[in-house]
């Protein structure tokens, strides 16, 4: 499995959002992607499981061009967790986590897919709330539901943004080290947009830092140097280094 | 995980259970409403002529009896079920993909078109299928239905390509559907101008709806587009519940979003048109039903559509007895009872109800 993404290009009506950009992901890496507010990370997500279409270039899963894909294919490669879903509505945590199992089911769900769905509850512990209303969950279990139902397409590659969004610190720690697993134990690729420089780095394969939709640095996790952060970010950093080789960013005031 | 899929089955059981309840309600309803009426009859006496009609026997039964029946309550009565179960299928689907919880038949202009179609025959006398002329004494009244029909579906179709042409997002779609139903209301009010006293009484009585006007054979076309319609709705509830939450998050889900929005579009506005067709503008059971029925079984369209189609049943038939009932011998149409009857209950739910998604 290989996640390869050459000279895409997008833009918004005329206002260009991504401008060649290209890279690869291995199967079981897990690849952050860091840049400031607007730089296109998005964006880029967007267009790697064709929620957008670019007008140039294309994305390649296993060399299979994903624009020749139907939408359902499209679903059964890759799971995405966007950055806000605002709508919560009084579905149950089961049947919420039961919607990623959309592109796999029939009419009605099948033994696989009550097996996956309560592998995953119980992966992610939700065990405990899988009949309760979405609309009645916290923002912070509202977040496990949506990636447990990305999960639940059994996917080959996770596009996750901003996954620690509104988490707060265990949750933040226990969502990333789910993630991680999962890439190692089942191969996954994972590409996660990120803010929080520090925690990206720490769970992370590889970096890829992008500015005004072009990619600036692309590397493992110890090659990242301050001054990349400082010419992409626009403010002085300095940086500590906790001994496993995972480089701590701080702003320098 | 035992648990957990146990759990489940209960949830399930309980809208199996809540369903036979409904159906149980709308059949009792509809056995009570036959024996109502000018000659009251007893249940068992109703269930006695009822197997007398279905089941031939050698039983000799009163002719003008079975007629009574046969001709004049039953027609009323199953239409009153059909097109209740129409438009509350309608308003469910557009709920779902306009995702507005207010959005109900008059939403996108189905309405309003048709009784302009309606007004187009009664008062210039110009029908699709054929001139009527002026007198509305002679009045064909499928020149009214056929035209009825045909503008609600014109106007359906300018909405689905107006949204289409705007990428089918949901507001797009709502303010087409505004927009139609105002220039439709519009162009109704200008014949209303020209015509004569009696052809606006005529469009009136037109408007309000009244399942009185039903024959067997509006009964049986409703019936068969209810029949068409259904298998193809109810194919697609896996999709309405991908939509539920955002077009990205279904469209990451695998559901091709502008199809499945077109194809609900022309399916609602097929529901809502023939009905209408035949009886005239029912308000409130396209809004109101799919609200109860996401109050009692929950947000799974596999289970709510079926519901809303059950309750808009009940609903339309409970609205007719009633408004044959409450003032008798004089009968009321039923398009202003839904209305006097809708409010209340709606009033009410919006008030009880705490979560947003209505």
């Amino acid at each position: 499995m290989i996640l390869r993404v050459a000279g895409v290009c997008f833009r918004y009506g005329s206002l260009p959002v991504l401008k060649d950009v290209t890279f690869e992901v291995n199967k079981g890496e897990v690849v952050c992607i860091l840049g400031p507010n607007g730089s296109g990370k998005t964006t880029l997500l967007r267009c790697i499981n064709r929620l957008l279409r670019p007008y140039k270039g294309s994305v390649l899963v296993n060399e299979r061009d994903v624009i020749s894909l139907k939408r359902g294919e499209i679903a059964k490669i890759f799971g995405y967790v966007p950055q806000i879903e605002e709508n919560r509505f009084p579905l149950t945590v089961f049947e919420a986590v039961m919607l990623g199992r959309k592109p796999h089911m029939g009419w009605r769900p099948s033994k696989r897919d009550f097996k996956a769905v309560s592998d995953i509850l119980r992966d992610l512990d939700l065990e405990g709330l899988a009949m309760r209303k979405v609309s009645e969950l916290s923002g912070g279990e509202w977040r496990k539901v949506i990636m447990a139902r990305a999960l639940a397409q059994e996917p080959e590659v996770l596009l996750l943004d901003e996954p620690t969004n509104h988490l707060d610190l265990k949750h933040q720690v226990e969502v990333l080290s789910l993630v991680r697993t999962l890439a190692k134990k089942k191969g996954l690729c994972v590409i996660m947009a990120m803010h929080d420089i520090n925690l990206a780095l720490r769970f992370s394969d590889k970096v890829i830092v992008i500015s005004e939709g072009r990619i600036v640095f692309s590397g493992k996790v110890s090659e990242l140097s301050p001054s990349i952060v400082e010419r992409v970010y626009g403010i002085k950093v300095e940086v500590l280094h906790d001994g496993n080789g995972i480089p701590i960013i701080i702003p320098a005031i | 995980m035992r648990q957990v899929l146990e759990e489940y089955r209960g949830l399930i059981k309980k809208r199996s259970i809540v369903m036979v309840a409904l159906a149980i309600m709308l059949l009792s309803l509809t056995l009570f409403s036959i024996s109502i009426g000018s000659m009251s009859l007893s249940l068992g006496k109703v269930v006695e002529v009822l197997t007398f009609i279905f089941l031939p026997s050698s039983r000799r039964m009163d002719p003008s009896l079975v007629r009574i029946i046969i001709n004049l309550r039953l027609p009323r009565i199953i239409m009153a079920i059909i097109a209740g179960a129409c438009l509350g299928i309608a308003g469910t689907i557009l709920q779902v993909i306009l995702r507005n919880p207010l959005a109900s038949p008059y939403t996108i202009g189905v309405t309003s078109s048709a009784a302009f179609g309606a007004a187009l025959a009664i008062i210039l006398g110009a029908g699709i299928i054929g001139w009527m002329g002026k007198n509305i004494i002679y009045m064909n009244p499928y020149v009214v239905v056929f035209n009825a029909f045909t503008f609600s579906a014109m106007c359906s179709i300018i909405v689905a390509f107006l949204s289409l042409y705007k990428g089918t997002s949901p507001s797009a779609t709502i303010l087409a559907g505004i927009a139609m139903t105002y220039l439709f209301s519009a162009a109704t009010s200008l014949l209303q101008y020209f015509g004569t006293t009696e052809q606006i009484a005529a469009l009136v009585f037109w408007v309000f709806g009244d399942l009185g006007k039903a024959e067997w054979l509006d009964v049986s076309i409703t019936s068969c587009i209810f029949l068409i319609t259904l298998p193809l709705i109810m194919w697609l509830t896996g999709d309405y519940n991908a939509l539920i939450s955002s077009d990205e998050v279904a469209e990451s889900l695998g559901v091709n979003v502008r199809t499945v929005r077109i194809i609900s579009l022309i399916m609602a506005s097929l529901l809502t048109a023939t009905p209408i067709a035949f009886i005239g503008t029912i308000s409130f059971i396209g809004l109101l039903a799919p609200h109860i029925a996401r109050l009692v079984i929950g947000l799974d369209y596999r289970y709510l559509v079926p519901t809303s189609a059950l309750i808009g049943a009940i609903l339309l038939l409970a609205a007719d007895t009633a408004g044959r009932t409450v003032l008798s011998p004089l009968i009321l149409p039923v398009g202003i009872l839904t209305a006097f009857m809708g409010v209340p209950l709606f009033l009410y739910l919006l008030l009880k109800r705490r979560e947003g998604y209505l």
